[in-house]
């Protein structure tokens, strides 16, 4: 073996380290302790032999993934007969321990919504202070009302308004029926979704307990039915702990006048590379106002938008700007966008969104960033 | 992988979760999640697939502790099962990781921002175009920083054949990356 490789290659070295690793998303521990909570659970039911309940475990996966929409992330249970009667008892065991531990998920989730709601509103406080507007004022937040109050005047925001205020409040029946059929696609089934509830009440519901900032609105051109909208919340929410600058962007399709969610319908991924998104609890990424904002896209991302606070909506690769690139090696495109001027110092946030080519299916994202 | 000096120590912490204490083996995961975000990130290329793979990672190794040898190595074991874990997601994937549009030179001057920004693209791409057994290679020796023998146990191989991968994956690299073997 040679010197040269018994030591680390420090060009090697040194290439590996600009290559910044993210931090998990913000609900990489929650998902983690929730696994853990139905291990656990299965360890202890080992030994009690508890009746066979029938649900279906899911493993909540990362949100905005590639993965067909249609195709939901359950663990199958084998079908009777076609496995020994061992295994079979062992999936009956299986399913109770999984029963067992999501109650369990849903009592600790439902205490968490509890002590957030009776705790002061500095909850609600903005923690950075002052940020320049973009769009829609959000009113003041109730004192006695702990739901989301955003304008309801406007289909989309009131969809997203409902959906996160239903699983907040735990009441799962009305943030299923919130869902665009292309997100019950996704789940594939409503105890699929229910499984999960704690989950995201944790994450998407915890706007329910907050006062946003801003709420935007980005159309988006779709040859899909109806009109398709990105709605982003931005604000401070409380989550289990430190306060987290957040910019969540929700799809929402209006069909015949009614909006339903379509967080779940992914038309792919999408991936924000300057700013570089942090994770909860971080700093907020900081760019230089000559920066190009960096995107990149499947290459068959219909339309690819991107827009910069309230600001105009740009159809990547058309709109001036903006350069849409293929990527060598990849089936990826990388949009770059330099605003006119430069990125206005303050804090901003980034919208970017592209539905699938026939419409149907939608990814976006928003990134809430400094400009300095 | 040692532990701050202060810390409970890993072994005394393995044996707290082995009885039944799980906030030990949180502690675990949380001590050993930097460096194994690391090994994930640049193997999967996909900060969702690298969640993913370690969320996999650590329930495996939760269910895998009562089989946890004594005297063995917590983290080199963890960093093994997340490795087996990253190889399932990227066939559960079966797409090419996105990469850049042109190469760049990303290790000669002072980059500034945009800069940063080429190279840490061109550095994924690079890794990206790498065999994944040459790609885990590099990573963990010269991104990590495991002697031969530690990645060796993590990848279930012969110290000789982390040295040839090593060799190889180096060597592409550098052609990749542009640069000059002097």
């Amino acid at each position: 073996m040679s010197e040269e490789l018994v030591e680390p290659d420090l060009v090697v070295r040194t290439a590996l380290q600009l290559l910044p690793v993210p931090d998990h998303g913000p609900d990489f521990w929650y998902r983690v302790a929730t696994d853990l909570d139905v291990e656990e659970a299965l360890r202890l039911t080992a030994d009690a032999d508890a009746p066979a309940v029938p649900a279906a475990p899911v493993r909540a996966r990362s949100p905005r993934r590639a993965a067909p929409p249609t195709v939901p992330l359950v663990e199958l249970v084998p079908a009777p007969g076609a496995v020994p009667p061992t295994m079979r008892r062992r999936s009956n065991l299986v399913l109770s321990a999984v029963a067992v531990a999501a109650a369990i998920a849903v009592v600790v989730a439902g205490t968490s919504l509890v002590r957030s709601r009776t705790g002061s509103d500095a909850a609600t406080e903005v923690a950075e202070g002052p940020e320049e507007t973009t769009t829609s004022e959000a009113p003041a937040a109730s004192s006695s009302i702990s739901t989301l109050a955003a304008p309801h005047d406007e289909p989309a925001v009131a969809a997203v308004v409902a959906w996160v205020n239903a699983l907040g409040q735990g009441d799962v029946d009305a943030a299923w029926s919130a869902l665009g059929p292309a997100s019950q696609a996704h789940w594939g089934s409503k105890s699929a979704f229910t499984a999960e509830r704690s989950g995201l009440a944790e994450g998407y519901g915890a706007w329910s307990a907050a006062d946003p900032d801003d709420i935007l609105l980005t159309p988006l051109s779709s040859s899909g039915e109806g009109e398709l909208v990105v709605v982003t919340l931005v604000g401070t929410l409380q989550q289990e702990g430190p306060e987290v600058a957040r910019a969540d962007a929700f799809p929402v399709r209006i069909v015949d006048g009614t909006a339903k969610v379509e967080l779940f319908a992914y038309a792919g991924e999408l991936e924000v590379v300057v700013p570089e998104p942090v994770p909860e609890g971080g700093r907020r990424p900081v760019v230089a106002p000559g920066d190009e904002l960096v995107v990149v896209v499947p290459s068959d991302a219909a339309a690819p938008v991107i827009r910069l606070d309230d600001g105009e909506v740009l159809v990547c690769g058309d709109a001036p700007g903006t350069r849409l690139t293929a990527l060598e090696g990849s089936s990826g495109r990388r949009c770059g966008y330099t605003p006119k001027g430069g990125i206005p110092k303050g804090q901003r946030v980034l919208t970017v969104a592209y539905t699938s080519t026939d419409g149907a299916e939608v990814s976006a994202e928003s990134v809430r960033f400094t400009a300095a | 992988m040692s532990p701050p000096p202060t810390a409970v120590p890993d072994v005394e912490l393995v044996e707290l979760a082995r009885a039944g204490d799980r906030s030990a083996f949180d502690t675990l995961l949380r001590r050993h999640d930097d460096r194994l975000r690391g090994l994930a990130f640049r193997l999967l290329a996909d900060r969702y697939a690298m969640d993913d793979a370690l969320q996999e990672a650590y329930v495996k190794a939760y269910r895998a502790l009562p089989r946890f040898r004594a005297g063995s190595n917590f983290g080199t074991w963890l960093y093994r099962i997340t490795y087996n874990a990253c190889i399932d997601e990227l066939r559960r994937r079966k797409r090419a990781p996105v990469t850049t549009e042109e190469p760049t030179d990303p290790v000669s001057g002072r980059p500034g921002p945009e800069r940063v920004v080429s190279a840490s693209e061109t550095v994924r791409a690079a890794l990206a175009r790498l065999p994944v057994d040459q790609r885990v290679t590099v990573v963990l020796v010269d991104g990590e920083g495991f002697d031969h023998q530690e990645a060796a146990e993590i990848l279930g191989v012969a110290p000789g054949t982390v040295a040839s991968r090593l060799h190889r994956a180096r060597a592409a690299l550098r052609h990749i990356l542009g640069e000059e073997v002097g």
